[in-house]
C-alpha cells in the first residue's frame, strides 16, 4: 500500500457485528416494551377488585387488574397500558369553563394531532353532575371528566393507545362515573 | 490482485445490524399498517387522496435532497430503507413509547403545566428512535455513512418518512372530524407540509444525524466525537421541544414559524460545516491519493463545488458543444467516483481501479471532441 492510500482516511468503523445489532435491539426494546411499563414503578400498588381508593376525600371504585402508580400526584392507576389520572379537588363549580381549558390544551396541542369530540353531560352514580369530552389522536385516546360537587371539581383523565382503548374504554367509564365526593351520600 | 466485492447498499445479510434492521422494520410494520388501514378504511376516497398526496410529498423531497447531494449520488436503496425506518419503525414503536412517555410526564409536571406535556413526551421517544435508524445505517459499511454530511442526509430522509406517515395519519384524522370531505386534506398539507414541513421532522433528524455521521467520520479522540453526537441529538431534542412547546399556542401559524426558524438556521450552519469538512477530506484524498495525470490541480479546484462544475460545463457548451459539455460533465462524474472510492475503499480497491478506467476514457473522448 503506497504512502499516499495510507495518508488517506480510512472508510467507515466496522461496527456491524452482534454488539451493534445488540445495542439497537436494546434501545428499540426500551421504547416499545419497557417505557410503556415503567409507568407502573417501584411504587405500584395493586388494587383489589371493587377497592375503593381515596384521595382527598374522593372515592373512587376500581375493577380487578389496576395498579395505582406511585405516591406522587396527580393520583395514576394503571392497567394493560391504559390511565386513569385524577388531579385532585379544584376551587370550581363551572363545569363548561373547566371543560373548555381541557379542550383548548388538545387543540393546541403542537405534539399531536387532536380530534376532539362533542361535550356530554352526565351524572355520577352518585348523582353528582359532570360533563365529559374525549379526544382521539392517531395513535391514543384521551377522555376527560369534569364532576362537581358543592362547588368543588375533580378532573379525571382516562387515556389509552389507540389499539388499547376498546377494550378499555367501559372500565374507564365506569371508574369515573364511580367517583365519590365526601359530602356525597 | 485479489479483490473483494463492494457492498454498495446497506443490504448485508452477513451484517447483524442489518438483519435487526428488517426485524424492526416488520415489527414497525405490524404495529402501524393497521392503524393506517383503519383509517383509509373509515373514508377511502379522502383516505386514499391523502395517501396519494403525501406519497407525493414524499417523493418530491426526497428528490429534491437527492440532487442536492455535494459529490456522489448515495444509494438508492439505502435511502429507501432510511425512509422505511423513518416511516414505520419510528411511527410504529411510537405508538406505544409516545403515550407512555406523556403518561410520566403529565406526572411529573402536573395539570398546571399540562400544556408542556407534548413539549417533552415526544421529543423525547421520536428523535431517540429516528437516530436509532442513522446510527444502524452508519454500522452497516455498505450503507457509507462517513461523514456529518452523510449523517445529516440520511437523518433528514429518516424523519421526511416520519413525517410522511404522521402527517398521513393526522390528515385523515381532521378528514374525520369534518365529516369526510376532501377540504381538510388540503389544509394540512398546508399546515404540515408547507408552514412546518421545512422545519421539523427531517430537520430535527437531520441535526442529530450529523453528529452520528461526525461521529463514525471523524478522526478525533472518541470522547470529542462522542460529546460532538450526543449535543447533536440533545440539541435536536431541545428545538423539537421548543417546535411543540405552548409558547406562541395563540396563532399556530406565526408559531410554527417563529419556533421552527431557529431550526433551519441550525441545520443551515450545521450543513455548511459539513459541506466544508466534506470538501477538505474529499481535496486531502485528492491531493495524497490520486495520479496528476487522472486529476490535475485545476480539475480538482473545479470539483470542490457544484456551481463550479456546472460554469465548466457550461463553458465547454459555450466553446466546443453539447457532445463536448456532456464528456466533461462525464469525465467530472468518473473523477469524483474515483476520489470517493479512494476515500472508502482505498486506492487499491476493485472500485478504484474500475473508476480510474472510466477517467482514463472519458479523457480521451474529451480529447478527441476538443
Amino acid at each position: 500500500m503506497s504512502a499516499a492510500s495510507r495518508a488517506v482516511p480510512s472508510g467507515p468503523r466496522q461496527l456491524h457485528g452482534i454488539l451493534g445489532g445488540v445495542l439497537i435491539l436494546a434501545v428499540a426494546g426500551f421504547y416499545a416494551i419497557a417505557l410503556p411499563r415503567l409507568e407502573i414503578g417501584a411504587d405500584d400498588q395493586p388494587l383489589a377488585a371493587g377497592e375503593i381508593t381515596q384521595f382527598q376525600g374522593l372515592q373512587m371504585t376500581f375493577p380487578s387488574g389496576w395498579d395505582r402508580i406511585g405516591g406522587r400526584a396527580p393520583v395514576t392507576y394503571a392497567r394493560d397500558g391504559a390511565t386513569v389520572q385524577v388531579f385532585g379537588l379544584l376551587p370550581s363549580d363551572d363545569l363548561m369553563a373547566a371543560i373548555d381549558d381541557e379542550i383548548e390544551g388538545m387543540e393546541g396541542d403542537r405534539g399531536e394531532f387532536w380530534v376532539v369530540g362533542p361535550v356530554r353531560q352526565l351524572t355520577t352514580v352518585a348523582g353528582d353532575e359532570g360533563v365529559s369530552v374525549q379526544g382521539r389522536s392517531p395513535i391514543q385516546v384521551r377522555q376527560v371528566w369534569v364532576i362537581a360537587h358543592d362547588g368543588e371539581a375533580v378532573i379525571v383523565v382516562g387515556r389509552a393507545p389507540e389499539s388499547v382503548w376498546p377494550s378499555m374504554s367501559d372500565e374507564i367509564g365506569e371508574v369515573a362515573l364511580s367517583t365519590r365526593f365526601a359530602g356525597d351520600g | 490482485m485479489a479483490t473483494v466485492a463492494v457492498r454498495r447498499s446497506f443490504v448485508d445479510t452477513s451484517s447483524f445490524v442489518f438483519l435487526v434492521f428488517l426485524g424492526l422494520a416488520g415489527y414497525g410494520l405490524f404495529l402501524i399498517l393497521p392503524i393506517v388501514l383503519e383509517r383509509m378504511a373509515a373514508h377511502p376516497g379522502p383516505g386514499l387522496f391523502a395517501a396519494l398526496v403525501w406519497a407525493l410529498y414524499g417523493g418530491i423531497l426526497l428528490v429534491i435532497l437527492y440532487r442536492m447531494e455535494l459529490f456522489e449520488r448515495r444509494s438508492t436503496v439505502t435511502i429507501a430503507g432510511a425512509f422505511v425506518w423513518g416511516a414505520v419503525v419510528v411511527t410504529g414503536i411510537g405508538t406505544k413509547a409516545t403515550p407512555a412517555m406523556a403518561g410520566i410526564a403529565s406526572s411529573w409536571l402536573g395539570p398546571e403545566q399540562a400544556d408542556w406535556v407534548p413539549a417533552i413526551a415526544a421529543p423525547l421517544v421520536e428523535e431517540p428512535l429516528k437516530l436509532l435508524g442513522v446510527l444502524a445505517l452508519a454500522m452497516i459499511p455498505g450503507a457509507r455513512i462517513n461523514s456529518a454530511l452523510d449523517g445529516l442526509f440520511f437523518g433528514m430522509i429518516v424523519g421526511l418518512g416520519f413525517e410522511v406517515v404522521e402527517s398521513y395519519l393526522y390528515t385523515v384524522d381532521a378528514v374525520a372530524a369534518q365529516g369526510g370531505g376532501y377540504a381538510a386534506v388540503f389544509s394540512m398539507l398546508l399546515l404540515r407540509g408547507v408552514i412546518s414541513g421545512l422545519w421539523t421532522h427531517p430537520t430535527f433528524s437531520g441535526i442529530s444525524g450529523a453528529g452520528v455521521g461526525y461521529y463514525f467520520g471523524s478522526p478525533r479522540p472518541r470522547l470529542r466525537r462522542l460529546v460532538v453526537a450526543s449535543g447533536c441529538l440533545l440539541l435536536a431534542i431541545v428545538l423539537h421541544g421548543l417546535f411543540n412547546s405552548p409558547l406562541l399556542a395563540a396563532s399556530p401559524v406565526i408559531g410554527a414559524i417563529v419556533k421552527g426558524l431557529p431550526t433551519l438556521v441550525v441545520l443551515l450552519v450545521i450543513l455548511r460545516m459539513a459541506r466544508n469538512d466534506e470538501r477538505s477530506r474529499f481535496d486531502h484524498a485528492a491531493v495524497l491519493a490520486i495520479d496528476r495525470a487522472l486529476l490535475g490541480d485545476g480539475e480538482r479546484q473545479t470539483l470542490l463545488h457544484r456551481s463550479t462544475r456546472r460554469r465548466a460545463v457550461e463553458e465547454m457548451r459555450a466553446s466546443s458543444g453539447d457532445a463536448a459539455a456532456l464528456a466533461l460533465k462525464e469525465l467530472q462524474d468518473a473523477q469524483i467516483e474515483m476520489v470517493e472510492e479512494a476515500i472508502y475503499d482505498g486506492v487499491g480497491s476493485a472500485g478504484f481501479q474500475s473508476a480510474s478506467n472510466r477517467v482514463r476514457m472519458a479523457k480521451a473522448s474529451l480529447s478527441d471532441l476538443t
